[in-house]
């Protein structure tokens, strides 16, 4: 039994060490991702609010923990940076398909951080984890726009 | 303080004579002859260049002072260097032991302050000795004999103890900053630090002898010792809250009224918290919840620092994530306002439950100025080389505190005398022998930053261009020093080491014990020094001792 479990802990390693070496060789656009000092399952994540979004100009961090059975489940995302978003509540918890029930082994962290980019640009207030917020975009864009950019410039500049 | 209304205006007047000798000089001079005019230039060369070089006097010094004046603003210059031949020539020990601990003189050298022995009052004198010469060297004199009681004011409440290394003055020494505490309870595992269960700064109106305001902290820490939790810049008080991590900024109104400006820590725009709250946002758990807003913005600036134009520069990214543990345990320390817009703040990684105040390890202390303008870091230096070496080449930036005051701006410092910068920089194999190597040396320098309010004394026999002493033992920066084992020798520097003055706090017939301390206080113009050796059980004063002219 504990050699299965090594065994499983010893792969989803060598995956999440192939993916560090993939994000830090070919870094994504406005953002980066690695372990915090020595452990492989706790990293850290920064993200560039994106440009033409209300989020630019702002520095987003966000705690990725992976799961032992990496990459059979999905990784855990968390902001630690306030956001103004009806994805994001304010534990930081995210509100995205990927991470969810679409996850599939095949994707990687450079791919959900990704995600995580294109949904801060095009936010899904279909599906949303602050309702106020949702409702908020669906009636008066211009309005949400302009508190989410209050909000970076006051809980996210750098 | 009439040292230097004399002073500036015999020098006024001392140049305007000399210029006009010069004028009628030139107009009576014959082309051909060696006139008058050419052996009184050579007269003034001569006495330019024995000025500079063995000094020469007093007398020599007045007369310069007549014939040549000095260079503009440089007034006060010229009466410091006078104090190389005025200086405190006797002294005498105290009959009797004064029921105060002395504190120090007010910067403006009006008063001095001292706490009643069980530290519950404060009390107020001035410098006033009876009769003209004063007692005689090496007589037994009492402290009434010098100083006169001017008030004493109960400041703080039911169980609280005046702090009695913590005081600093406001709006050009009118104020008076105190502070006392109550009851400190240790660190528990998981602290930030110990924690008082009561804080407060006290405002007192030094003219008038009355209290006109007090600031409280509930549970929480201050440093007050040697006023190192707080920082003053022209009339506005920062005061660093180390177990709530947050600094408060106050404004000191013309009447003695501490005004809140701001507060930075977990928020830093006054309304930030208002904005959550009508979001109805939940409070969140300190593990996973959002960083505050000093952290936010300060591994903001650490990566950002990394963008390039042509994308992330890997290096400093890699930096980053290597020390993002250790950064995010960084906690505020100590705080300086410099200037009316900027902070430098002290970062400590914490370890397990208190800080490494020792600063044993200065791998994990962080330097960094925050713009209150725009609400950001405008630089985070590692370690102690680089601050060192800001320090040493813009040590008159960080000592900004002490104002447009001529007095104090004349005060020599490495980076405004070059004559003493060079000096130094000879002496640096000295210095690096008694602090052991350069790594501590540089920890030394550091260990002053950022610096505190009234943290070094503008008296000019403090003043290393003029007297050479050992640093070990009295130093313009305050606090307890051990106790010499003779007298502390003044050397003037330039006129061949000549000892001028020295500085005995130790009564002959008293023994000490090694671990006593002594407590100086130099009068900021007047040749007037105050030695008292604290018990180093009771921290009660032992001898008290008077140098004077």
């Amino acid at each position: 039994m504990s050699g299965s479990s090594g065994k499983t802990v010893s792969s989803s390693a060598k995956r999440i060490q192939k993916e560090l070496a993939e994000i830090s060789l070919d870094p994504p656009n406005d953002c980066t991702a690695g372990p915090k000092g020595d452990n492989l399952y706790e990293w850290v994540s920064t993200i560039l609010g994106p440009p033409d979004s209300p989020y630019e100009g702002g520095v987003f961090f966000l705690d990725i923990t992976f799961p032992s059975d990496y990459p059979f489940k999905p990784p855990k995302l968390r902001f630690r940076t306030r956001i103004y978003h009806c994805n994001v509540n304010s534990q930081g918890e995210i509100c995205l398909d990927v991470l969810k029930d679409n996850w599939s082994p095949a994707l990687t962290i450079s791919k959900v951080l990704l995600s995580v980019v294109s949904l801060m640009t095009d936010p899904n207030p279909q599906d949303p984890l602050v309702g106020k917020i949702a409702q908020q975009l669906l009636e008066d864009k211009e309005e949400h726009d302009k508190t989410a950019k209050e909000w970076t410039k006051r809980y996210a500049q750098g | 303080m009439e040292h230097r209304g004399q002073g500036r205006a015999s020098t006024s007047k001392g140049g305007g004579s000399g210029s006009g000798g010069t004028a009628s000089g030139e107009a009576e001079e014959p082309a051909n002859n060696v006139s008058f005019w050419e052996r009184n230039r050579a007269g003034r060369r001569r006495l330019l260049a024995e000025d500079r070089g063995s000094g020469g006097g007093i007398l020599r010094k007045l007369m310069r002072r007549e014939c040549i004046g000095c260079k503009p603003s440089a007034s006060a210059n010229a009466i410091r260097t006078m104090c190389v031949d005025v200086f405190p020539s006797k002294s005498c020990v105290a009959s009797k032991l004064p029921d105060l601990h002395v504190r120090g003189f007010t910067p403006d050298g009006r008063h001095l302050v001292c706490f009643s022995l069980n530290l519950r009052r404060l009390l107020v004198h001035r410098y006033q000795r009876e009769g003209k010469k004063g007692p005689e060297h090496g007589a037994k004199a009492t402290f009434d004999q010098f100083f006169r009681p001017v008030f004493d004011l109960e400041v703080c409440g039911e169980g609280e103890q005046l702090c009695k290394s913590f005081s600093a003055c406001v709006h050009g020494g009118r104020f008076l900053l105190v502070a006392s505490s109550a009851k400190c309870s240790p660190a528990r595992g998981g602290d930030r630090s110990p924690a008082y269960e009561r804080v407060a700064i006290h405002v007192v109106d030094l003219e008038h002898g009355v209290k006109t305001d007090e600031v409280v902290f509930e549970k929480d820490f201050v440093w007050l010792t040697q006023n190192q939790g707080i920082s003053i810049h022209e009339n506005v008080l920062s005061v660093l809250s180390v177990r709530n991590q947050e600094i408060r900024l106050f404004h000191v109104s013309a009447i003695g009224r501490l005004v809140k400006l701001r507060t930075i820590g977990d928020f830093v725009n006054e309304d930030d918290e208002d904005v959550l709250a009508s979001m109805g946002a939940g409070d969140p758990t300190p593990q996973t919840g959002p960083f505050s807003a000093i952290q936010q913005r300060l591994l903001g600036h650490l990566v950002t620092r990394a963008v390039t134009p042509r994308g992330w520069d890997q290096e400093l990214i890699k930096e980053f994530l290597f020390k993002y543990r250790e950064l995010r345990r960084l906690e505020m320390v100590r705080a300086q306002l410099l200037g009316g817009d900027h902070l430098l703040i002290r970062f400590e990684a914490k370890d397990r439950g208190g800080y490494d105040f020792a600063g044993a390890a200065s791998g994990s202390r962080y330097h960094a100025v925050f713009c209150l303008e725009t609400n950001s870091f405008c630089c985070v230096v590692k370690g102690d080389e680089e601050i060192a070496r800001l320090y040493r080449h813009a040590a008159d930036f960080f000592r900004a505190e002490q104002g447009d005051d001529l007095w104090h701006r004349m005060a020599s410092t490495y980076m405004n005398d070059a004559w003493l910068r060079d000096t130094l920089e000879r002496q640096r194999g000295r210095y690096q022998k008694i602090y052991g190597s350069e790594a501590e040396l540089l920890k030394q320098v550091c260990s002053v930053l950022p610096l505190t309010p009234h943290a070094f004394s503008s008296s000019p026999y403090l003043d290393s261009r003029l007297y050479q002493f050992d640093e070990r033992y009295i130093s313009s920066s305050q606090g307890p020093r051990p106790v010499p084992e003779g007298a502390v020798k003044f050397l003037a520097r330039g006129e061949g080491g000549v000892t001028r003055f020295r500085i005995d706090p130790g009564d002959d017939e008293d023994e000490q014990e090694t671990h006593d301390y002594v407590l100086y206080a130099f009068h900021p113009s007047y040749p007037l020094v105050v030695s008292s050796i604290c018990d180093s059980a009771s921290h009660l004063p032992k001898c008290v001792k008077f140098f004077y002219r």
